[in-house]
């Protein structure tokens, strides 16, 4: 009985939550006179009219716009992958000098605000005639600066047995057929996870390509800038 | 923590071997190791260091990108305590932090325990949950939240039948951050995951042994959970405050880039990005992207310091 009540209040719980969502799918397809006098979910009236009035009302159809973010989305996942992961098998398991440094900054940086560099950075990329091109938005994750990513897999590098890189020793194999064939197949979750996180924050990264690609913006963006 | 108490690969006890059946040397790693960190030195050199750096010189200077940077001292510093806006949006950011990080900890945290409790359907009510936390910084949730709590919104649909006419609470100055920190709140999924993962910590034995004294449900919360939590706590509250100062996208989608009404959702982050990027004066701008920085280093380094005070580590006694 207590369990019920429970229950109970917490999908009433939910169901607060995620209205807001679930009203602005339904109010996609009501026609837009009744989106806001029906705030009911079941439209009385559906229509895909909404769908094929927005994906051309500006001077591009969407499916350009759905490219570039795909473009860039999947660009950032390649390059976070793989540069990450890189650094992550150098600073979880190999020894040199300045090891520790290297990782205490890669600590610090996840903190470091995004706002304190992107003047200069801008100012950077400007000055590479790269503003209004992919280029500000892709190479910095081939450069390994989402240092929240190489934390992760140094971390999840550590949870897997060094005897692992032993046994690939015995056999003959250096640190890039270890890190190849060895670290790699078995720090999969840790990349899927970051997979997914780089692809919803790219996807919903707004500040990024709101500086880097100004007004007029280019609609069709490239890799070389007409400017 | 096992990596401090490794020593070089040769050493660990592996029988000696012949050739190349040895461990990489010493040498022979830390060349491979600057391979491997070669796009981290570079991003570190040119993505990181060099711009924190150039970016503390801009703030000393005036530079407006086509002429060179002028050195002017102190200046945009002095201009800064005298800029009405720049402590306008000092205002409304301190207020955001204060105000949406403790609400949206507590939510988080009450949620936690309540699913923690051996509900059913637990994999379901967290994934309803965390959803907004996934949306909640786009901008389409951004749009949404504008639909919401516009003047005909569902907010006042919903009103209307208590009999409560609403006015915009966008158009509102009273009321408008209040809708952006409703919007935190809401995302407070995230925090509350790693609640969860913190209560699994806790041994059950703890909890059989408050029975057997006799603490009752609430007194079990305060005595074993609240104290047993604290590390996860001041971790949340690090990670959202810091994130909660550098909101910027939710108020420039529904400020329309503004600020307004009246400067009341004009954050700190959204009048660096109108003086850097919309006045083209860089110079201001870095000076206060300085200011933001030192700012969230002392409150991260007071949080650090308080915490000695309220937060409980099991392996102390």
């Amino acid at each position: 009985m207590r369990a019920a009540v429970r229950h109970v209040v917490m999908c009433a719980f939910v169901l607060v939550m995620i209205y807001p969502l679930i009203w602005m799918v339904a109010s996609s397809f009501k026609p837009g006179n009744l989106v806001l006098s029906e705030p009911g979910l079941i439209p009385s009236e559906v229509t895909f009219q909404n769908y094929r009035d927005g994906w051309n009302a500006l001077d591009e159809p969407f499916s350009l716009f759905f490219l570039n973010s795909l473009m860039v989305s999947v660009g950032s996942i390649v390059g976070n992958l793989v540069s990450c992961s890189l650094a992550a098998y150098a600073l979880a398991r190999l020894e040199f000098r300045g090891r520790r440094l290297y990782f205490a900054i890669t600590l610090v940086s996840v903190m470091l605000p995004l706002h304190v560099l992107v003047v200069p950075q801008y100012i950077f990329f400007s000055q590479l005639g790269m503003v209004n091109t992919y280029f500000p938005l892709l190479l910095p994750k081939f450069l390994a600066t989402d240092a929240f990513f190489t934390f992760l897999m140094v971390q999840f590098i550590r949870t897997i047995p060094r005897e692992l890189d032993a046994a690939a020793w015995v056999d003959g194999a250096g640190p890039f057929r270890t890190f190849w064939s060895i670290i790699l197949p078995l720090m999969t979750p840790a990349l899927v996870t970051s997979a997914i996180f780089t692809f919803i924050w790219t996807w919903n990264d707004f500040f990024t390509p709101l500086i880097y690609l100004p007004p007029p913006r280019c609609s069709r963006c490239r890799w070389r800038s007409t400017r | 923590m096992s990596h401090d108490t490794l020593v070089r690969p040769a050493a660990q006890g592996l029988p000696e071997q012949r050739g190349r059946r040895r461990p990489p040397s010493f040498r022979r790693q830390g060349r491979a190791a600057h391979v491997f960190l070669l796009p981290f030195l570079l991003g570190l050199v040119l993505i990181t260091a060099v711009p924190l750096l150039a970016s503390l010189y801009l703030s000393f200077t005036d530079y407006d990108l086509l002429h060179d940077p002028e050195l002017i001292g102190l200046d945009n510093f002095r201009r800064m305590v005298e800029d009405e806006r720049f402590w306008a949006s000092v205002g409304v950011t301190l207020r955001y932090v204060l105000v949406s990080v403790p609400l949206q900890l507590a939510f988080a945290l009450l949620l936690a325990v309540v699913l923690d409790r051996g509900m059913r359907g637990l994999a379901l009510y967290r994934s309803a949950f965390y959803l907004p936390s996934l949306l909640g910084s786009s901008v389409a949730v951004a749009i949404l939240w504008r639909q919401l709590f516009g003047h005909e919104g569902l907010v006042n649909s919903v009103l209307g039948w208590f009999g409560v006419t609403g006015e915009s609470w966008l158009q509102n100055p009273d009321t408008a951050l209040s809708t952006l920190v409703v919007l935190n709140v809401w995302t407070f999924g995230s925090p509350m995951i790693i609640f969860l993962a913190g209560l699994r910590q806790i041994p059950e034995e703890l909890y059989e042994a408050a029975r057997v004294d006799g603490a009752g449900r609430v007194r079990q919360f305060w005595s074993v959970t609240v104290p047993l939590l604290t590390p996860i706590v001041f971790f949340n509250l690090v990670l959202q405050t810091i994130g909660a100062f550098q909101a910027f996208t939710q108020a420039h989608i529904i400020s329309s880039g503004q600020g307004g009404p009246l400067d009341s959702t004009l954050f700190y982050t959204l009048y660096l990005y109108q003086q850097g990027f919309q006045s083209f004066n860089m110079g201001y701008a870095s000076a206060m992207a300085w200011v933001l920085l030192l700012v969230i280093a002392v409150v991260t380094a007071g949080h650090f310091l308080l915490s000695r005070y309220w937060v409980f580590y099991g392996d102390e006694r």
